[in-house]
């Protein structure tokens, strides 16, 4: 358990510097940012067909409402926290890459679905826009990276279980 | 695990958890103007102990902060800089924490509710302290002069700190007080057993 207490902030700050950095900014948030908005937009067109996609910003081209995903909104925070977690976890390489895949695939397809309910919730009520956008999702997202580890945990073998073995 | 708790299942844990997040959601969205006064005084009382300036005064405006602070700098002659911050940026992970809390009811919730309170909002105000000191720093008077300055490298730091207070923290600490609150919890919930049930 010191391991993982050590290792996690060590790796989670690591990694959160390195986001911040301009290479960081330049070539992985911002295109991530914009393949987020891509397949937001792609699923969106699935029953909504007035949307339209520039980069980072979603618009609607019946009503013009736009919203720009931003940092904090591209569910970048929220896998850099499981990426911490899975990596500072004593567990075998096969595990963790196996974790770090599929938890990284369900935070973002959460997050697609945050985008879009806030797209739409946004054009409706701004007040339960804010609510929604600055309260709800950004914990459900955390929830859900929660969720992925303890799962996760739960897929190791016994012998590999280490601190939390019971 | 507790002596006075039943063994968690990760279903059970999961569908407590959403219904009280929703309840506290709720709850802390209406209770939005008392957490902003909380936060913004403790902020304030940073900024007076560790920010080069005389005074910081807080107002609270529906949900927004406005500090008013005058610079030490500018010690004998009269300067306000009004900053603006909102709370509710910082202060979401604690319907979060006590949903979490509540769902697995660990011995001692009452009291480690309350901890948990304590530590979030201190750490919000932490998060609104960063954002006025950094919109402080940037604040300059009439010929150009920076009138609560700061170095280069100190504002490089607070900027990550800010960031940092910002996209991870009100999510992230909620998380882990919880599991450091109830260490038993998650070493149930990651068992293969918790997952099939118990209660």
């Amino acid at each position: 358990m010191p391991r993982f207490l050590l290792l996690f902030p060590a790796i989670l700050l690591a990694l959160f510097a390195l986001e911040l950095t301009p290479p960081g900014q330049q070539w992985f948030v911002a295109p991530w940012t914009a393949l987020v908005a891509q397949v937001s937009i792609a699923a969106m067109k699935l029953f909504d067909p007035a949307v339209a996609a520039a980069g980072a910003m979603i618009t609607s081209t019946k009503t013009g409402f736009s919203v720009v995903i931003l940092a904090g909104c591209n569910g970048v925070e929220a896998m850099i926290v499981l990426v911490a977690a899975i990596l500072a976890y004593p567990a075998p390489w096969r595990y963790r890459l196996v974790g770090m895949a599929v938890g990284i695939a369900a935070i973002q397809a959460l997050n697609i679905v945050r985008i879009v309910s806030l797209f739409y919730l946004g054009q409706w009520n701004r007040e339960l826009f804010e609510w929604a956008h600055l309260y709800a999702w950004q914990a459900l997202i955390m929830l859900d990276a929660l969720i992925v580890f303890l799962l996760w945990l739960r897929t190791l073998p016994r012998e590999a279980r280490g601190p939390l073995a019971t | 695990m507790s002596a006075n708790r039943a063994p968690l299942s990760m279903p059970g844990f999961l569908a407590r958890t959403f219904a009280l997040a929703i309840a506290f959601f709720a709850l802390a969205w209406l209770a939005l103007a008392p957490l902003s006064l909380a936060t913004g005084t403790v902020a304030a009382r940073l900024l007076e102990a560790i920010s080069p300036v005389n005074d910081a005064r807080l107002r609270v405006r529906g949900t927004e902060l406005a500090f008013e602070v005058s610079p030490s700098s500018w010690a004998g002659r009269d300067a306000i800089v009004e900053v603006p911050s909102k709370a509710i940026t910082y202060i979401g992970g604690i319907p979060l924490f006590l949903a979490l809390l509540l769902a697995s009811r660990p011995r001692g919730t009452a009291w480690k509710a309350a901890a948990g309170l304590a530590v979030l909002v201190a750490l919000a105000a932490l998060g609104i302290w960063c954002d006025v000191r950094l919109q402080l720093a940037g604040a300059t008077g009439a010929r150009g002069e920076a009138l609560v300055p700061l170095a280069a490298a100190a504002r490089e730091a607070l900027a990550l700190a800010y960031q940092f207070t910002v996209l991870l923290v009100p999510t992230l600490a909620p998380v882990l007080l919880w599991a450091a609150f109830d260490l038993d919890a998650i070493r149930e919930l990651s068992s293969r057993q918790g997952f099939a049930g118990g209660q």
